[in-house]
């Protein structure tokens, strides 16, 4: 790696560890291993939205031609939202894409990710199923999104009647994740989510 | 063809070059009119163009007075005695080679967005377009803000 890239993120590092979000555990940065090409960002749950309470990890891939293109970034843990596939965890962000500039660092990165799941914006989605429930079942949505937090990400908010109908479906031999994408994805309708496993 | 042209109001004897700029003004125009949302954000998300190099070149040096105890916002370093650094128009200051490496891929400035201007012929089209659209609309506000208030 070039050595631009690396003092970059050498000196983002310290950036990250003094500032005021770290001591508010709202972000954080740690190495994966000793390379600086790999790293893995931490995101509190925005206060006041469905991921409060969670804990969200990032995987973080530095290209050797940082800061001049972008960092590569993707969700580790699952996540219910417009902008963010919850499949691979792509997100779709312009800041990631064509909007990025050279002074921005790993931390406006990672305030940007916290903004975007405090305001989502549906017209320029990553998954559109997500999407649509947002626009159209916006409470089944909420609901959906605080439920994923609680099972993926550490989040508060239980939900047995949703818990009941993957429990259905995994009688029937479905793997729990699978279920409850299924389900989720058909606004917790049982039936429909049965029907399109299995057909 | 001929009705294609006439539609558009071009003149068949104009000059190639100033029919084409003309043809790809009123393309802009139509893409517009069409689905202003889409077509603006079509040119737009194209990741903007490099810089023009005779607009890089005009690029002045700061004082050295005005790099002291002031860090390089690209690569996040200090200034050093002798270090090389250019002001752009909107007045942020960065190292030389890192500005550089920076607008030979991007037209804007880092920190702030301000638009040095591209040899992408579309690309300030699309640009004088928008501008134009803008001062329509804030004169039709005016207007109605005269008219009402």
């Amino acid at each position: 790696m070039n050595n631009i890239a690396t003092q970059r993120i050498k000196r983002e590092f310290k950036e990250v560890i003094k500032s005021e979000e770290l001591a508010k555990c709202s972000i954080k940065v740690d190495l994966v291993g000793d390379s600086y090409t790999e790293l893995k960002g931490e995101i509190a749950g925005p206060p006041d939205t469905p991921y409060e309470g969670g804990k969200f990890f990032l995987e973080i891939k530095v290209p050797e031609t940082y800061p001049f293109n972008p960092p590569k970034v993707r969700f580790m843990t699952k996540i219910w939202h417009p902008n963010i596939s919850s499949v691979t965890g792509a997100i779709c962000l312009d800041i990631l894409k064509d909007q990025w500039a050279a002074a921005m660092t790993l931390r406006t990165v990672l305030l940007s990710l916290q903004a975007l799941m405090a305001a989502a914006e549906p017209d320029d989605p990553q998954d559109a199923v997500v999407a649509k429930q947002y626009k159209e079942y916006p409470e089944i949505f909420a609901k959906t999104a605080s439920y994923w937090t609680n099972v993926y990400a550490g989040g508060p908010n239980k939900n047995t009647d949703f818990d009941s109908k993957i429990q259905r479906l995994k009688d029937m031999g479905i793997e729990s994740d699978q279920a409850r994408g299924a389900l989720s994805t058909f606004n917790w309708d049982l039936e429909r989510a049965t029907e399109q496993l299995f057909s | 063809m001929a009705s294609y042209f006439d539609e558009l109001h071009v003149d068949e004897d104009e000059v190639p070059t100033v029919r084409v700029e003309r043809l790809t003004r009123e393309t802009f125009r139509m893409l517009f009119d069409h689905d202003p949302i889409r077509y603006g954000d079509m040119v737009n998300y194209q990741s903007s163009p490099p810089a023009s190099k005779s607009e890089i070149e005009k690029l002045i040096t700061p004082l050295f007075d005005e790099l002291l105890g002031e860090q390089c916002r690209i690569c996040l370093c200090q200034y050093q005695v002798n270090d090389k650094a250019l002001t752009m128009p909107c007045k942020h200051i960065f190292h030389e080679d890192c500005l550089k490496t920076w607008l030979e891929k991007s037209n804007f400035c880092p920190l702030c967005k301000f638009e040095l201007k591209t040899d992408n012929k579309m690309y300030e089209l699309y640009k004088e377009e928008l501008k134009k659209r803008q001062a329509r609309e804030n004169n039709i506000a005016q207007l109605h803000d005269l008219m009402f208030s």
